[in-house]
């Protein structure tokens, strides 16, 4: 995950020293990931924008207290996480029931993201889209930490205060779950039905 | 999704195949190379896992990011310009450079004073810094974040035009056989001849090989598809993961394009070349031409286009003016030109360019 860890180095150091050219490229550099991992635990982009400004400003005022990290983005991670859960009242987080009613804002989502998409491929990027829904909210983490973020199981388990065991499990029910959805035919009506 | 069985299962939980899929290099590839020459009956299974784990990965790419992140930052700068400004933002190790020579000259505050003066008034707003350089060890990483294209150049005499929020990554000083730039998003290159040292291209899974031409490759930014344009000249593009990779030979006016979803290089037909929006991003290119300018501005100048340090006693080169034309030659063609001009020296090390002289009259 971390490709270029010696540059992450560089740039903490330099932001530590107060640098806002570092800065902006540590910003440049983690944020994309950081808004994929931050949609993942708090849908509302507007609240999540907040929290990520303010996390990046907390960051900056706070730069000459922080230790040298080479793990920037994990960091990065862990704070944003850490802020989202502080403010788990919101509705949106982590295995809340209340989270169902969202669910109908995310389906809206990814139907326009669909129609984005090339034709060609659409529908199988769709509907491993729509069987990664039938996964709970943990496996998903898990899923989007291992497979797009690029994380071992060993960050996973510290990012998501679990034991390293408990991950391996988390990630090995999600991937037996979506074997299931794909092969059971009513995963393929309901395609059939969201397609329309 | 059919062939979706424990033995996929198994695969797609090893990191070694991950990082295959995620951020493939040279030694990922040689593993997986091998280990299909040593499970030839695994192959398809393996395949599989790898297209499962790339869809996963492209199923969480945030929609709108870009959006999203430029007006997060928008917020940030705002709220970080209610501050003051620190003092000397990353000038590397300058400032601390000059304070050592200081320290050696007897220990001279006086001095160290003087050269600080002499440093704020002989270096000029007028030069500021466009694109951010970052040098490591010998890697120089220049990321353009201002809102419009940059140009940068090359050691060898090539030059990038990078878009907004895209990077060039390679050896400062292209030092070895092959010359090689990593991007990060959209670039037009106009590449310098030089047989004896190709010139690759990666962006994700896509490679260009070069002789010396001009070519543009953008990444899209929804779908991830990586878009190959020769303008003028001859290049290969090919995949960096493909096992046994079969270039795609472009010449004039012709496009490749590598799908994410489907991992596909294809050359598109001729006709079809309008479909690509924007062609070739324009931005005005650094003025080399100097009429009386003191060389430390021209130090200064061919530091930001090239992203190299220059080191230097500024107070040394303080009274030295030239007026010289510098066109498309490499930069050590243009050094060993002033050099020449103001009977200084030079020399090319890890972390930069290293200037000795006399005073000028």
């Amino acid at each position: 995950m971390e490709a270029r860890p010696d540059q992450d180095t560089l740039l903490w150091l330099q932001f530590k020293e107060g640098s806002r050219d570092a800065f902006a490229a540590i910003y440049q550099r983690h944020i994309t990931p950081l808004i994929a991992y931050g949609l993942k635990l708090c849908p509302d982009s507007d609240l999540l924008k907040d929290q990520i400004q303010e996390l990046f400003v907390e960051l900056w005022q706070s730069r000459k207290n922080l230790s040298p990290t080479a793990a920037v983005r994990f960091y990065l991670f862990k704070a944003l996480r850490y802020k989202l859960i502080r403010l788990e009242k919101s509705r949106y987080l982590r295995d809340h029931t209340a989270r169902i009613a969202m669910d109908g804002n995310h389906f809206q989502d990814s139907v326009e993201t669909s129609i984005i998409e090339d034709e060609a491929s659409a529908s199988q990027v769709d509907s491993l889209r729509q069987a990664i829904k039938a996964l709970t909210l943990r496996q998903q983490e898990a899923i989007q930490l291992r497979y797009y973020q690029g994380f071992s199981n060993e960050q996973i388990a510290n990012l998501m205060d679990l034991n390293y065991q408990s991950v391996n499990n988390l990630l090995h029910r999600a991937l037996s779950r979506l074997k299931e959805i794909f092969k059971s035919p009513v995963f393929h009506l309901l395609l059939l039905w969201f397609s329309q | 999704m059919e062939n979706f069985n424990a033995r996929t299962v198994s695969l797609l939980q090893d990191d070694k195949l991950i990082s295959w899929v995620l951020s493939p290099d040279e030694e990922t590839i040689a593993y997986w190379e091998q280990w299909m020459k040593d499970n030839p009956d695994e192959v398809a299974a393996l395949f599989k896992a790898r297209g499962i784990i790339h869809d996963l990965a492209y199923t969480e790419r945030p929609a709108g990011a870009p959006q999203l992140a430029a007006s997060i930052w928008s917020g940030i700068s705002q709220q970080l310009d209610k501050e003051p400004a620190p003092a000397l933002p990353l000038r590397r190790n300058n400032a601390a450079r000059v304070f050592r020579v200081a320290a050696c000259l007897a220990g001279i505050l006086l001095l160290a004073g003087a050269v600080a003066w002499f440093r704020q008034t002989n270096r000029p707003p007028q030069q500021e810094q466009k694109v951010a350089n970052f040098l490591v060890r010998q890697d120089l990483d220049r990321v353009n974040q201002t809102d419009r294209s940059q140009v940068v150049y090359l050691v060898d005499g090539s030059k990038v035009t990078l878009q907004p929020g895209s990077g060039i990554r390679h050896a400062a000083f292209l030092q070895k056989d092959k010359r090689e730039v990593y991007l990060e998003g959209n670039a037009f290159f106009e590449v310098a001849k030089d047989p004896r040292r190709p010139f690759y291209v990666y962006s994700g899974d896509v490679v260009v090989r070069v002789l010396g031409t001009s070519f543009k490759v953008a990444t899209d930014k929804e779908s991830g598809d990586i878009t190959v344009l020769v303008t003028t000249g001859k290049v290969a593009v090919s995949k960096k993961t493909a096992p046994l990779p079969q270039p795609i030979i472009l010449t004039n006016n012709q496009i490749a394009i590598y799908k994410v979803q489907t991992r596909d290089l294809v050359q598109l037909k001729a006709e079809k070349k309008d479909l690509i929006p924007e062609l070739i991003p324009t931005a005005p290119a650094i003025s080399f031409n100097f009429d009386e300018a003191p060389v430390v501005n021209i130090f200064q100048t061919l530091e930001n286009a090239y992203g190299i340090p220059f080191h230097y006693d500024q107070k040394t080169f303080s009274h030295c003016v030239l007026t010289t034309t510098l066109t498309d030659e490499p930069l050590e063609e243009k050094i060993k030109i002033i050099c020449e001009a103001i009977g200084a020296s030079y020399q090319m090390k890890e972390d930069g360019i290293f200037l000795e002289g006399k005073p000028c009259k």
